[in-house]
């Protein structure tokens, strides 16, 4: 069993092919794993740098940026806490989602989540316009795609439990 | 040979599709494409800032991102909390 069919429509139009499942699989796997060191390596060691007090000042004042209304709400108070706090255990909690493939598909998009407010203050766009925040939003985005905690991730355990046999709708937050 | 199930491709399905990718794909490729073939600065970003002479202002093509991903996300919302809980089959 090496070749999977992909049997769909995309805008009505047969688009069915045939992929290496093998392959896919264990790039997939492959992927999860990277995916889920870059972000629990920058939630860790912000954590060990600073506890849950980030330094987050220069990121939600930027101004002039298209999240910036947004950002600019959290610039004190408990909004700000809430930013130094989430920030360094969201990164952590995300990363080791993937790393351990539990709850890939939830921690995928709370990672997206923070990588558009990244993709979009990009400290004056120092790094290009298409850099590596962007591709790491895209990377959330396969990671959620691809269903990758289905492949020696936790979430292949959990989904062959009663209780999400009983509750197919939590196969959207796993996978 | 092993053959995934076809599911129902749902006009929700194609909305979100076209237009959160089109959007991203706006900003970053036919954006990007049109920066380049109107001459230099064929990037937005120069020397580590927003160059000058640019033909479209990044923060365009950021919010067209921003705006795509927010439709895909939205998407993925009613997906969880509709499909889900209508018991529809599960992806």
């Amino acid at each position: 069993m090496v070749n999977t069919e992909v049997d769909t429509t995309l805008f009505g139009t047969d688009v069915s092919y045939e992929i290496g499942g093998r392959w896919l699989a264990y790039w997939t796997f492959l992927l999860r794993l990277m995916v889920g060191w870059w972000f629990f390596h920058a939630g860790i060691t912000k954590l060990l740098e600073s506890g849950v007090s980030y330094n987050a000042s220069w990121f939600v004042a930027q101004e002039g940026l298209v999240l910036s209304p947004i950002m600019n709400l959290f610039q004190s108070g408990i909004p700000y806490g809430i930013v130094q706090f989430m920030i360094p255990v969201g990164e952590t909690l995300i990363g080791l989602g993937l790393l351990v493939g539990c709850l890939v598909r939830l921690a995928s998009f709370f990672g997206a989540f923070l990588m558009i407010f990244f993709v979009t203050t990009n400290r004056g766009w120092g790094h290009g316009f298409v850099n590596s925040d962007l591709m790491g939003l895209l990377l959330f985005v396969t990671m959620i795609v691809l269903a990758a905690g289905r492949i020696w991730g936790i979430d292949a355990i959990l989904e062959r439990t009663m209780f999400v046999q009983n509750n197919p709708w939590m196969r959207y937050l796993l996978g | 040979m092993s053959t995934t199930t076809n599911t129902d491709e749902t006009l929700a399905d194609q909305i979100a599709m076209a237009l959160g990718g089109g959007l991203m794909i706006l900003g970053v490729v036919i954006l990007g494409l049109i920066e380049v073939f109107s001459g230099k600065p064929y990037s937005p970003i120069a020397d580590g800032s927003v160059a000058a002479g640019v033909t479209i202002d990044p923060y365009w093509r950021a919010l067209l991102i921003t705006i795509g991903v927010a439709v895909l996300m939205l998407y993925a919302i009613y997906v969880v909390f509709v499909r889900g809980l209508l018991g529809q089959r599960s992806i």
